[in-house]
């Protein structure tokens, strides 16, 4: 059975049509991947998976649940994660705080007014398991903004798995990363997937990432989906050649 | 210097409290009948400078309508017990909580903006409660004021009334430090620092927005009620946004990104008033550059020049 | 609520209506600054007074009232504007880059500093600033007399908002401030100078300010106090309107100081609870303003 199930959504902004008539589908574990130029509106669906806006038409469904119009607070405990393409953390927390401000607000302890935050044990234990997991541990009492680029990345990677995601949304999660700590991100990535037993449904500009892990591609150009398969078929699509690729494949004379 | 910090800091809550709390009572013992008076002003401008940093320091709200809240905790005490004859131990206690129901509505409002257009509409409802108090005249006293609140049974001098404030203050006091180190204000300090992210990590923003308010305006209608109380009368400027501006620099100018900071910026500040005023009316002038030379020199206050100086990260905001 | 004959009530949708141009004038500066700049000036009420408390000031010396008055237009918001470019060039340029709630708070302590000011060269003095002839006097609409300034002031307001469209419309000057507005690295990344659009825009913007306060003083009298009231009246234009957009801050306007004058005739002491009362819908109905954009 599918996790996610977009079917013919529609957005514009102003004249321009930034998703027109999309579907995809990402099923249980499965690792899938968005690939298109600038502008070809991944962020956008992501948006609108994520709750951020809602699409003018089509549904998604989110184990068979329809989640348009719910808010992104909602969505995110019905068990869809997310990180974002800017690194997009909480700067002046400690890295250990940004991770207990999101396992906190997962176990609905948001709203506990009176009870030191260091006295819950077991919401600290699996701070402390999260940190591990991403291998920030050492990093715990650092000002979140004072990490590096990459970690500040695998952080956001931690406070998405802080909420038991049954889905990730990653846009771009290797941006502006050296290649070593995009290989390490990566494998970090995919490990976790395994791990939890998590569907993935990423963007990603690196190709060797995206045919590295993905198991299956859709090719977005101009909001509209214009190839999806395997990542073997995807690279010899002629129009996807044509119009991804660009200028880096010699041109038919 | 720094050891006897730690060790000062590896104290229960109770037992720090306790301890300012002595240093307060013990002092109380030498002080003239002036000095006292002066000390219970410090301690509820400190408590009302406390009340907004909830909002202002850990909410990253910044709020330029708090005297609504201070001024409904006063007037509540005054029409209660002129008007209708409530006793005044009771007038005080139902103060706090017609502050916070005040604040559950222009709460309601102000949060449903954020950032700049928070502020803006803070002011604005700020300034409409201070218009109507004011053209209220027959039930509020309009720019009379109110006078002739009755003294607590128990308050028969200077000293009484001093001790008084010391108790209700530090009772204040450790009730906000619970929060500070609470879930709550966690996850408050994250909707500050990225409002986003906080919404997706499950977080109901607006509704963490709304509560800190209101909690806020409770604490503040406690100080505006104290007030009332030590001067007998409330005044409608207590509504005006003057009134606002002073826990904001009083927060400003201790710290706002730390517990203490705003209490000693707050009480600070009403010695500097009461102080400078003996030399100029521009009393004003010398908060406006004071509050431009932190804002673009030290703006983490008093408690962030001492932080930096015992060698901690600024910006750390915990208790 | 009072009979009131339907003569008065136009007569004070007119009178409103003039009250709405300076509403406008000010609140558009407010609004081109914020734009722009992404700060709220909250002084931008105290050089509205400094503006009014200037005319007076300038139509005392020159003495000539016929004169006094356009000598006052003319110089009264070109110094307001001055200061302002001194403020930008001292203050505001050093927190452009800080966090909005810095900069909220610096602008509100130059909003003490300036009031205090005020009331060391001027006193608590009130003051009022002598018309020419031609509008000091009344013109008869509806067999009522309606000032002829506010008359007056019904032609410069769609004349200040004439130029400012035009000159944000059809000017270089203008593409690149609505260039600014939505993109600002591209405006840096073309090689204009942002550092002159910013403080070009910032003095225009107090330019506005000063000269609204200019207007009022010819109309009403000038007392201390008067920052604080039109900067709520600004704000809640912006509000009513929505930040940033001109056509916002002139519905805004009209929308204030139409239904201000409204009430005034038939519940003076209440009247001037109605900008909140309509903000408070506008934000229930349509938290962004009438004109602006949802934020993000």
């Amino acid at each position: 059975m599918n996790v996610l199930d977009v079917q013919n959504i529609y957005k514009a902004f102003g004249g321009l049509q930034a998703t027109n008539n999309v579907s995809l589908t990402v099923a249980k574990g499965e690792i899938v991947a968005v690939i298109g130029p600038n502008g070809a509106g991944k962020s956008t669906i992501f948006n609108q998976i994520s709750g951020y806006f809602a699409p003018d038409e089509g549904k998604i469904l989110f184990e068979g649940r329809n989640i348009i119009g719910l808010p992104p607070q909602e969505i995110v405990r019905l068990g869809i994660g997310r990180s974002f393409q800017r690194s997009n953390i909480f700067p002046r927390l400690t890295t250990f705080e940004n991770v207990q401000t999101a396992v906190l607000s997962y176990e609905n302890k948001a709203l506990h007014f009176f009870r030191p935050t260091r006295s819950y044990n077991e919401v600290n234990a699996r701070v402390q398991e999260i940190l591990e997991a991403i291998g920030l541990q050492d990093s715990a009492s650092q000002l979140a903004g004072k990490l590096s680029l990459g970690d500040q990345k695998r952080l956001e990677i931690g406070l998405a798995l802080s909420m038991r995601p049954k889905m990730m949304l990653l846009d771009e999660p290797t941006a502006g990363m050296s290649p070593e700590e995009t290989v390490a991100t990566v494998q970090l990535v995919e490990h976790l997937a395994h791990q939890y037993g998590m569907s993935l449904l990423f963007t990603e500009h690196d190709m060797s990432v995206v045919f590295g892990i993905s198991q299956r591609i859709y090719v977005l150009h101009q909001g509209q989906i214009i190839a999806e398969g395997k990542p073997q078929d995807i690279s010899k699509n002629p129009e996807v050649q044509r119009v991804y690729l660009g200028d880096d494949v010699p041109h038919q004379p | 210097m720094r050891q006897l910090w730690q060790r000062w800091q590896a104290l229960p809550a109770v037992l720090q409290t306790l301890v300012f709390a002595l240093v307060f009572a013990l002092l109380g013992l030498g002080m003239t009948d002036f000095q006292l008076s002066l000390v219970s002003e410090m301690l509820i401008a400190a408590l009302f400078a406390l009340s907004l940093n909830l909002i202002m320091g850990y909410g990253g709200m910044v709020h330029f309508g708090h005297a609504a809240f201070y001024g409904l905790g006063g007037y509540t005490v005054a029409i209660l017990t002129l008007r209708y004859g409530v006793p005044t131990w009771l007038a005080m206690g139902l103060a706090p909580f017609v502050a916070a129901l005040g604040a559950v509505i222009i709460g309601w409002f102000c949060v449903r903006r954020v950032r700049l257009y928070f502020s803006i509409l803070t002011l604005a409802f700020g300034q409409l409660l201070y218009t109507v108090v004011f053209q209220a005249a027959d039930f509020t006293g309009g720019d009379n004021g109110l006078l002739g609140i009755p003294k607590l049974p128990f308050i028969n001098s200077e000293a009484d009334f001093y001790y008084f404030t010391l108790v209700v203050f530090f009772v204040c006091f450790f009730v906000i430090r619970l929060l500070v180190n609470s879930p709550f204000v966690l996850v408050l300090r994250a909707t500050r620092e990225n409002a986003e992210r906080a919404q997706f990590v499950g977080v109901n923003v607006r509704r963490h927005q709304l509560i800190v308010f209101v909690i806020g305006a409770f604490f503040a209608g406690v100080s505006g009620a104290m007030i009332a109380e030590h001067n007998s009368l409330v005044a409608v400027d207590m509504f005006f946004w003057a009134t606002s501006s002073e826990p904001i620099l009083g927060s400003l100018l201790g710290g706002m990104y730390s517990l203490v900071g705003p209490a000693i910026g707050g009480a600070l500040l009403i010695y500097l008033e009461v102080t400078i005023t003996r030399f100029t009316l521009y009393w004003p002038l010398v908060l406006g550059i004071l509050t431009v030379f932190i804002v673009l020199v030290a703006p983490s206050g008093l408690v962030g020049l001492v932080r930096r100086w015992l060698g901690q990260s600024v910006a750390e905001d915990s208790a | 609520m009072p009979q009131i004959p339907i003569e008065s009530v136009l007569i004070q949708v007119l009178n409103g209506l003039s009250s709405g141009m300076i509403f406008f004038i000010v609140a558009s500066g407010l609004s081109l600054i914020f734009g722009v700049m992404r700060v709220i000036n909250f002084a931008h009420g105290s050089l509205y007074m400094l503006g009014a408390f200037l005319a007076t000031a300038v139509g005392a010396w020159v003495a000539e009232k016929n004169l006094g008055f356009f000598v006052a237009l003319l110089i009264a918001p070109l110094v307001v504007a001055f200061v302002g470019v001194v403020l930008e060039f001292t203050l505001f340029k050093r927190i452009y880059n800080k966090e909005h709630l810095l900069q909220l708070l610096l602008t509100y302590g130059l909003t003490l500093i300036l009031a205090d000011v005020v009331r060391i060269i001027w006193g608590g003095e009130i003051l009022r600033l002598s018309l020419p002839e031609f509008l000091a006097g009344a013109t008869r609409i509806m067999g009522r007399r309606v000032a002829n300034y506010n008359l007056a002031l019904l032609v410069v307001g769609p004349l200040i908002a004439f130029g400012l469209w035009f000159l944000l419309q059809r000017t270089r000057w203008g593409r690149i401030i609505r260039a600014s507005v939505a993109n600002p690295e591209i405006v840096s990344a073309l090689g204009i100078n942002t550092q002159w659009v910013f403080t070009g825009v910032f003095a225009l913007g107090c330019w506005l300010a000063g000269l609204g306060g200019m207007l009022i003083s010819g109309r009403a009298s000038v007392s201390l106090g008067m920052d604080v009231e039109i900067i709520v009246q600004a704000f809640a234009v912006v509000v009513i309107g929505g930040l940033g957009s001109f056509t916002g801050a002139l519905v805004g306007s009209v929308i204030i100081g139409v239904t201000v004058a409204i009430g005034t005739l038939y519940a003076p002491s209440t009247a001037q609870i109605i900008p909140f009362a309509i903000m408070a819908l506008v934000l229930i109905l349509r938290p962004w303003g009438l004109f602006g954009k949802p934020e993000r």
